[in-house]
């Protein structure tokens, strides 16, 4: 029990606190130039990494509360039935990029970048690209879970339940 | 009938539309597709549209099919000795350089490479020789001595400035006049024509020609697809190549020329200077590079010294 | 397969409800199965591609920023400053509303967030007050459009980091535009307000005592674009490092300043930055991994070909460019139409002498009227849920805003000077 509800917070958590590193280490370097005129060399690979983290395994934070940004305006004038079967066709598409792009095609990628480190630091690229397949990997627990439980904000035609369309050019 | 295949190859550089090197490209499309009947398709990508360079050499070692401009300073992650070709002051003129890559010491590090899964193409390339662009006067090292000079971002560049006394600067070649014009930087180096390229004449004042290195450049693919390709094709992809490569030749020193009579033309003050003075103070370069072969630069000037002089 | 079949795909799978950034991954996956050329996990790659950029660590920190805002009392002190300075003229909340986007729009990049916020805070005293609630929601959505172009914002850091076009001079260039669109509604709204009788009681004239005192609450949240844009002007900072500040900056008011802000709140906003990071990023990471399909198929370069042989004329492509992405405008997130067509648009520029610059703002001005344009308008959806204002009359009220939209448009077109004074006049 305890397993599980530490899996469903990671994603927040991990996501959270990369933010946090890079604000911290990008304006720790602002500072350093200026007050000490020694700027960190490896500021901007660290904050890089970070930012790749950040992405990949907020996506699945994205994931968890069905946020991505879509459109549901026409099937939303679909009758019932219909929206229903699109819902779990939804559903099939998002496991269906979620296992082979991020989790298989990324763990490739990663196990491929075998030689590549990071200018400064040295940092292997493995720990960065990780991030891919684990992201996807928390994602797709959260897509799988949903449709144990038939989630009904998930699945069902319900004022507010589908996402709201709401994101531009934030 | 699978010799009539048509064979389509991606060709991706960093050089914009026009410039000598996106010439040659698109010369070597037309000659391979030629010499093939047309069972060679070369599509080129100029201005990095498919990615940086890292990024394609990495998709060519993986067998992807790409071929990737890039230098022999950029190779040296892959094979240290190659960089050498690419240091300051190393030849006299390009020709000493063409000639060691005829040699059975750069044959061996082109085993190398392909060990590594690279193939090389195109080794005639000639990029250039790089002077020197700055807002005050540069006619001495001694006037270097602490201004900030923009440099791809490359251990050797970087090196190498630092021997000079300069305060070398990594930057994007995109952030170049912005860095200039903004006082980050008091000046910056390059073949002449990719400064008039990027406008670097507008945000200083001084051309010293220094020729502190003669470029020659390269075209990598990976041996996966060289070896995927039927070997008449193979050869002819190859010899079309250099041929492309030899074709360019003029072009770039026509380009030279016209980019250093624009500058006179626009009123910058142009320095000839003593390059000796110069050569004499990058030589701890040679010293600080830690990665290359003991020995390598006197092995190097034996050979350039043993090319059979033509006349 | 054919790319057509592939676009084909993406489009059906996005009417489908499939989030956007998913269509395209779903279209690109099957690319990269039936192609030989290419290694499958080239895909990812390109996706990693477009997340690893230094110029784009300046939109992580503008939408964080922006959450800020909301959590260490900036917003209130703002909006009581924006009060005193507008509340008491003829439609006095219609112009604070404006106002409101004028000021957040210099420290947030982002205009749903705008939108959604000022939705909350200001439409429901608008209505009290004798607003029509469509014209609140329509003017609210309006409004929020200033926020991307005024700098800092996201559209203008994407666009200048695919376009490789000067952020620093993007930011500088939308300055003008910005608060010619904040003149342009406040000017309507005054009629607006005075023809249809909206708030008949007005405010009390301010005591000067009273306005120095917001003045001073609020000067310190309106110092910070002038530090941004004069550290990058300067050349003292770049761009994301004056994110980076502005997240910082923000803090300090918060815990330090107005000592309103507790852990807790500095949790919950990185929380919900992260959301909207995360869901911007993975659109541009998979927009960059379906342009690079495009470019390898050679489509910006037929489409730059066949449309510079066709139109010969600068304005007359700019006016054809305009309509078009006016109507696609309509169907298609902006963040993809970004990444996707500045790679298209910035070759064909060069051919008719049109300033990057200049076509940058332009081109999100274009991108930004499609937001409030239905059917599928992320802004007009944003407000008019919020708002509870159904999205017929929400359409009714946004008619005469469009039009003015149009026709700043048109003046920024014919009038590069606009976009480009500053930054000429700066550099
Ligand atoms: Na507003
Ligand atoms: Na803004």
């Amino acid at each position: 029990m305890k397993i599980r509800s530490m899996i469903e917070k990671v994603d927040d958590v991990i996501a959270t606190v990369a933010l946090s590193l890079i604000i911290v280490i990008i304006a720790s370097n602002v500072f350093f130039r200026f007050v000490l005129s020694q700027p960190l060399t490896w500021s901007e690979e660290i904050s890089l990494a970070l930012f790749v983290w950040l992405t990949f395994i907020g996506i699945s934070s994205v994931m968890k509360r069905n946020e991505h940004v879509g459109i549901d305006y026409f099937i939303r004038k679909l009758p019932k039935k219909w929206f229903h079967f699109i819902q779990w066709l939804r559903w099939f598409v998002l496991i269906l990029v979620t296992s082979v792009v991020f989790i298989y095609w990324g763990f490739l990628l990663m196990i491929d970048t075998h030689w590549k480190v990071t200018p400064v630091l040295g940092i292997d690229f493995k720990l960065i690209y990780v991030a891919i397949p684990l992201g996807g990997v928390l994602a797709l627990y959260h897509l799988l879970t949903v449709a144990i439980r038939r989630d009904k904000s998930w699945f069902m035609q319900e004022e507010g339940a589908v996402q709201d369309d709401d994101s531009s050019h934030r | 009938a699978v010799e009539q295949d048509v064979h389509t190859i991606n060709i991706a550089y960093g050089n914009q539309p026009g410039e000598p090197l996106d010439q040659q490209a698109h010369k070597w499309a037309e000659l391979a597709e030629e010499e093939s009947d047309g069972r060679l398709q070369l599509n080129v990508y100029p201005s990095s549209q498919l990615g940086g360079e890292s990024d394609m050499i990495e998709l060519a070692m993986r067998g992807n099919n790409v071929i990737v401009f890039t230098a022999y300073d950029f190779l040296m992650d892959y094979v240290p000795d190659l960089g050498i070709l690419a240091a300051p002051y190393l030849a006299e003129e390009f020709d000493d350089l063409l000639y060691l890559t005829t040699t059975d010491w750069y044959a061996d590090l082109e085993n190398d490479m392909n060990d590594m899964g690279l193939a090389l193409l195109g080794k005639e390339t000639i990029y250039g020789e790089r002077h020197l662009m700055t807002k005050t006067p540069v006619t001495t090292p001694e006037d270097l001595q602490g201004m900030k000079i923009r440099v791809p971002n490359n251990n050797l560049y970087i090196r190498a400035f630092h021997a000079l006394g300069a305060s070398p600067t990594p930057l994007p070649l995109g952030d170049l006049y912005a860095s200039l014009q903004q006082g980050v930087i008091d000046g910056a180096e390059n073949p002449l024509p990719v400064l008039q390229g990027t406008r670097t004449n507008e945000v200083t004042n001084h051309l010293t020609l220094t020729g502190h290195m003669k470029v020659m450049s390269i075209w990598v693919t990976g041996t996966g697809m060289m070896d995927d390709l039927p070997e008449d094709l193979e050869r002819i992809l190859t010899e079309t190549s250099e041929e492309a490569a030899r074709y360019t030749h003029e072009i770039t020193e026509r380009e030279e020329k016209e980019a250093l009579e624009t500058f006179k033309n626009e009123g910058m003050t142009i320095h000839e200077v003593d390059q000796e003075l110069f050569r004499e103070a990058v030589e701890p370069f040679y010293d600080s590079m830690p990665a290359w072969s003991p020995g390598l630069y006197e092995h190097v000037l034996e050979l350039m010294e043993e090319r059979p002089k033509e006349d | 397969m054919t790319i057509l079949l592939i676009v084909s795909l993406i489009l059906l799978l996005i009417l489908l409800n499939v989030p956007v950034a998913y269509a395209m991954l779903g279209g690109s996956l099957l690319y990269f199965l039936t192609n030989d050329s290419f290694m499958n996990e080239t895909l990812t790659q390109r996706m990693i591609s477009g997340v690893e950029s230094f110029p784009l660590l300046g939109i992580v920190f503008f939408i964080t920023a922006g959450v800020l805002m909301n959590y260490t009392g900036i917003t209130r002190r703002m909006l009581t400053f924006a009060k005193l300075v507008t509340g008491h003229l003829t439609g006095g909340l219609a112009k604070v509303n404006v106002t409101m986007s004028v000021l957040t729009g210099g420290l947030s990049g982002s205009n749903v967030a705008d939108a959604a916020m000022q939705s909350k805070i200001l439409v429901p005293g608008m209505v009290k007050k004798g607003y029509a609630p469509g014209f609140s929601a329509a003017l609210t959505a309006t409004s929020s459009l200033i926020t991307p172009i005024l700098p800092p914002g996201i559209a203008l850091i994407l666009y200048g980091y695919v376009g490789n076009v000067s952020i620093g001079d993007l930011f500088i260039a939308g300055i003008i535009p910005g608060l010619l669109l904040a003149v342009f509604l406040l000017i309507y709204v005054h009629f607006a307000a005075k023809k249809r009788g909206f708030e008949q009681v007005k405010e009390e004239r301010p005591k000067i005592t009273d306005v120095l005192v917001a003045s001073k609450d609020a000067l310190l949240a309106l110092l910070l674009p002038i530090i941004i844009i004069g550290g990058i002007r300067l050349g003292a900072f770049s761009p994301t490092e004056a994110g980076a500040i502005a997240v910082v900056y923000a803090l300090i008011i918060g815990f330090f300043i107005y000592r309103e802000m507790t852990f807790k709140d500095l949790w919950l906003a990185l929380k919900e930055s992260i959301l909207i990071i995360a869901t911007v990023m993975i659109i541009i990471a998979a927009g960059t991994a379906f342009g690079w399909i495009l470019t390898l198929e050679q489509v910006p370069q037929a489409l730059t070909s066949s449309i510079t042989s066709l139109i010969n004329h600068p304005i007359l492509f700019l006016l054809i460019i305009f309509v078009f992405l006016l109507i696609v405008g309509m169907f298609i997130e902006g963040n993809v139409m970004l990444i996707i067509l500045t790679p298209i648009f910035i070759p064909m520029l060069e051919t008719y002498g049109i300033d990057p610059v200049h076509f940058g703002i332009f081109f999100i001005l274009c991108l930004s009227i499609g937001t409030i344009t239905p059917p599928i308008g992320t802004i007009m959806f944003t407000t008019a849920a919020i708002t509870k204002v159904k999205i017929e009359v929400f359409i009714k009220e946004v008619i005469p805003f469009w039009l003015l939209l149009i026709v700043l448009t048109l003046v920024i077109i014919f009038i590069p000077a606009i976009s480009l004074w500053l930054p000429e006049l700066l550099s």
